[in-house]
């Protein structure tokens, strides 16, 4: 065990899924679009244009800030931070320094059996820039305003992180949450979700010099470059040498972080208040109205998913899937017993999942799974029905209307069952003879030739009991 | 036909709309003084003949069809390169922009044009604004219709020149620490700057977004006014904008209070006191220190300005449009070769002194001391708005100077001294001529500044004072 401890803060980026653009009307969604397309004079910085900033961005800062356990702020403003590159087409970033949306707030991590808080120090809305497309053996760039003026929010954590478990599951956290509340898409691949992680190590009370790697869009890159950053800043010290405060990449193929930029060529943005925009007085009232559309966050279903002593991974089941987790948390309020909130979970994990698959649009809402789990409790109906009814369910008719108008009511009537298991046995007088030498292993299949004659109806507990009693007459 | 030199806005109307000359004629009677007149005085960009006559003529079928016509419509003016008008060169009077066409027009010529307003002439201008003499124009340099060795003063002295010659029947203009009032008072003719954020933006080439305002130049108050009506008002392509205030501004009894200048032209403040009304009553003001600090307010406007300036140029990269260099070899040489080549020495000074001021470990002591300032200039005002509705000043130090004569960038800004108070306090003011300066036989300006917000008080007060007094009409005297 290493005497160096690692401290880790986070900075996310995720792209918000609004309609339009931060600060003028061109389409948000480029994804099949040609270069250069969704612009217009305001995104390329046409002499004379102007932002307008979003009210639809602002409004997801404002559900995010509910997700982050964090206050909205009451006055916020936007601020230029200025950089000359091509991608940039107004030479300065729209983004927020002084006054962010989102102020102080934590999210709880699960780790280790035990929930953690990792502070939030704030999180700002901002603007992304184009992109630079080098086509290979020319000796040119090009670039695609596309994506200039997209919305992103930043989340930047606290130096509260100590582990690089933890740093991944704060990642997959936040994740989480604003696929929830379906602020951003999270297609890390399109670089949606990214992060710069901030790290140093230390083996006393004071902190180490940290480096920054930078833009990581996933969770298994973070923790290889984390880890390998951890391992080489250790082995740097160990050797006598210091850390220099730096921007390193990841290299993914060879696996290992690299120097980018050392602090002496850091930019120097000349951050001011953006004159073209001014300040926003944000009312509790718009908060408080934005906030309740929110139905449940990540959080909530983690800890009774963790009540029910299910692991962080069948946690992550339902949590990464924001509707499923929906319907989970209005079932499990409607069912009695912890045994049957598990059940509830099983359908979802397992036939649920399978029926995603081939469905594009499922409407299984909490109140008929809870009514399919109660309907098996109270014996109205077997098991073996509830999954040949499930799709009908997820389809969105209602268990009860579908067991009445199909008749699958279970069969337990005593004198109507027995009549049917003297008959079976009538006609199969060999195994019959062979139960009652010892055999016991038949009884399944006269168990089995009851549910076919009464179409799975019958009540297996109560055909098994009966048949028992009946063979040995 | 009737005499059609030095017309009003609404004689030109009334003259339209009894058909004693048509919308064409009108328009091709400027288009001909423009380019007969145009050689000495410098003042023209460019002239925009084929959709002038155009638009002249959907006026005169209009007219011929027996239907009425709005105030200014078949009105022709001129308007500062620095407004992006679509179809048309808009340079901003830089070479960075040389040969720039926009795509689209800034709202308030939108407004124009909706309104009928016929645009004949983009006219000159410092380079993006950046000076008082329109002589930093990286094209040529303006003439003052006065006298053509001065200067017409700037940075909207295409617009003053192009008013006071008679090449437009007003001239829009842009203002950012005095530049429609300055060149306004050079030139004898009425500028007006209104309370910030009452016009729009949007479309305009951005100098300095908090202090930027749109304004006209006219010939009179009631001409400035009737277009100030049309361009005003919430832009939702402009987060800055507000509707303008109708709230009752008349006339009953206006309070006003002048404080003359140190070296000011002395024919302002004899002027003023000759002034003898029941309806404004003007107090002596001891002196500017009441403003704050005259020297305050420039080096906070400077300080503040060229910042805003240094990030409002930077995408003037030579990537996307404008001029870029031919000979250079990679990304950075792009961008020195560029700005190094395109940018004149004012342009490049404020940049320089803006992105100084902006750097890590300057900013607390420039820009933030720099919006100190401004706060403190904006209370000396409001405590002087407490017991007055308006302040009266001289527009400037002394008339339009000889062209060539002030070389020291430093002592071109001190032409500024007397209108940065309004946009560093973001209020209304406007410049009226006011007398002649007797050592150069050159119109100056009384500038008249209100309460934001206030912009129809003080046309009214600028408007009433143009009805007892006739220092305005001296222009039409002017023979080029």
């Amino acid at each position: 065990m290493s005497k160096y401890k690692p401290t880790i803060g986070i900075e996310i980026h995720a792209q918000l899924t609004t309609k339009s653009k931060m600060f003028c009307g061109c389409d948000n969604n480029s994804r099949k679009a040609q270069p250069n397309v969704n612009i217009c004079p305001v995104c390329i910085a046409l002499p004379g244009t102007l932002p307008v900033a979003n009210k639809g961005a602002i409004e997801m800062a404002i559900k995010l800030a509910h997700g982050l356990n964090a206050k909205v702020a009451t006055n916020t403003s936007f601020d230029r931070k200025n950089y000359f590159y091509p991608d940039s087409p107004k030479g300065y970033q729209i983004t927020q320094m002084d006054q962010p949306i989102i102020q102080k707030g934590h999210v709880e991590i699960l780790v280790a059996d035990q929930f953690i808080s990792i502070g939030i120090h704030h999180a700002h809305l901002e603007e992304d820039a184009g992109k630079l497309i080098h086509p290979e053996g020319t000796d040119y760039s090009l670039v695609d305003f596309n994506r200039a003026g997209t919305p992103l929010v930043e989340i930047v954590s606290e130096p509260d992180i100590k582990s690089t478990e933890q740093a991944k599951r704060y990642l997959q956290e936040v994740y989480n949450i604003v696929t929830s509340l379906g602020v951003c898409d999270g297609d890390m691949q399109h670089g949606n979700f990214k992060f710069d992680l901030n790290v140093s190590v230390s083996n006393s009370a004071e902190l180490g010099t940290r480096t920054e790697l930078k833009n990581l869009n996933s969770f298994r890159n973070a923790e290889r470059a984390l880890s390998y950053e951890i391992n080489r800043q250790i082995e740097v010290l160990e050797g006598g040498g210091t850390i220099e405060q730096e921007t390193r990449g990841w290299n993914d193929t060879k696996a290992v972080t690299f120097s980018q930029r050392s602090k002496e060529q850091a930019n120097d943005y000349r951050y001011f208040p953006e004159p073209d925009i001014p300040p926003m007085v944000l009312s509790r009232e718009l908060v408080s109205s934005v906030q309740s559309e929110i139905k449940i966050l990540p959080i909530n279903v983690r800890k009774e998913l963790h009540l029910l002593k299910l692991s962080v991974s069948e946690q992550d089941i339902l949590i990464s899937q924001p509707k499923t987790a929906e319907i989970f948390m209005s079932a499990q309020a409607r069912l009695k017993s912890p045994e049957l909130v598990k059940q509830a979970v099983n359908w979802l994990v397992g036939d649920y999942q399978a029926i995603l698959v081939k469905t594009k649009k499922p409407v299984l809402t909490g109140g008929n799974l809870a009514e399919l789990i109660t309907l098996i409790e109270d014996g109205t109906i077997s098991s073996k029905i509830a999954k040949d009814i499930f799709a009908e369910v997820v389809a969105g008719l209602k268990p009860t209307d579908i067991v009445s108008s199909k008749g699958l009511k279970q069969l337990s009537d005593n004198s109507e069952l027995e009549l049917i298991i003297k008959k079976i046995i009538l006609d199969n007088p060999k195994p019959a003879e062979a139960y009652r030498a010892g055999n016991e292993r038949v009884l399944g299949f006269f168990v089995g030739q009851a549910m076919q004659a009464t179409n799975g109806q019958a009540n297996p507990t109560k055909v098994s009991s009966l048949m028992v009693k009946l063979l040995k007459e | 036909m009737a005499n059609l030199n030095y017309l009003s806005i609404t004689e030109a109307h009334q003259l339209l709309s009894t058909k004693q000359v048509s919308a064409k004629e009108l328009t091709q009677f400027y288009i001909d003084k423009i380019r007969r007149l145009n050689p000495k005085l410098r003042a023209v960009l460019v002239v925009c003949e084929a959709q002038a006559l155009e638009q002249a003529q959907q006026t005169d079928k209009k007219l011929a069809n027996g239907l009425s016509i709005g105030m200014l419509e078949g009105i022709p003016y001129t308007a500062k390169d620095m407004f992006m008008t679509r179809g048309v060169q808009t340079t901003a009077g830089s070479k960075i922009l040389e040969n720039y066409t926009p795509p689209y027009s800034a709202s308030v010529i939108q407004k124009l044009d909706t309104a009928g307003a016929i645009m004949i002439a983009k006219v000159n201008q410092d380079e993006f604004a950046h000076g008082g003499s329109t002589e930093n124009s990286s094209y040529h340099a303006t003439h003052n219709p006065w006298d053509l060795d001065r200067v017409p003063g700037g940075s909207s002295g295409g617009s003053a020149a192009s008013v006071a010659a008679d090449f437009g029947i007003f001239s829009l203009g842009t203002d950012t620490g005095g530049s429609i009032r300055q060149p306004a008072s050079y030139c004898g003719v009425t500028g007006f700057k209104p309370t910030y954020g009452v016009v729009s933006r949007y479309g305009v080439v951005a100098m300095a977004s908090s202090f930027d305002c749109v304004g006209p130049v006219a010939r009179s108050a009631q001409d400035a006014q009737i277009v100030f009506e049309i361009i005003a008002g919430k832009d939702p392509r402009d987060s800055t904008t507000i509707e303008l205030s109708t709230a009752s501004q008349g006339l009953s009894r206006i309070n006003a209070i002048f404080y003359d200048a140190e070296a000011a032209g002395r024919q302002v403040s004899s002027a003023v006191s000759e002034l003898n009304s029941d309806i404004v009553s003007i107090k002596i003001g001891n002196d500017l220190t009441a403003f704050g600090s005259t020297e305050l307010a420039l080096a906070a406007y400077y300080v503040l300005v060229s910042s805003e300036i240094s990030s409002n140029l930077e995408r003037y990269d030579g990537v996307r449009y404008g001029s870029s260099a031919k000979d250079a070899d990679d990304l950075i040489q792009t961008y020195f070769k560029t700005r190094g080549e395109f940018f004149g020495p004012e342009v490049k000074r404020r940049n320089i002194i803006g992105t100084y001021a902006l750097s890590a470990g300057y900013y607390d002591a420039y820009y933030k001391k720099a919006m100190q300032a401004r706060t403190i200039i904006k209370k000396s005002l409001d405590k002087i708005f407490e017991h007055n509705d308006i302040i009266l000043t001289p527009t400037t130090l002394g008339g339009a100077f000889k062209l060539g004569s002030i070389t020291d960038p430093v002592e071109m800004y001190q032409t500024d001294l007397l209108t940065v108070f309004a946009n560093l306090a973001g209020i209304p003011a406007i410049s009226i001529p006011f007398g002649i300066e007797l050592s150069s036989g050159m119109p100056l300006g009384l500038q008249i500044m209100g309460k934001q917000g206030n912009d129809l008080q003080v046309l009214n007060v600028a408007n009433y004072l143009q009805t007892i007094t006739n220092w305005h009409t001296k222009v039409s005297e002017l023979k080029l």
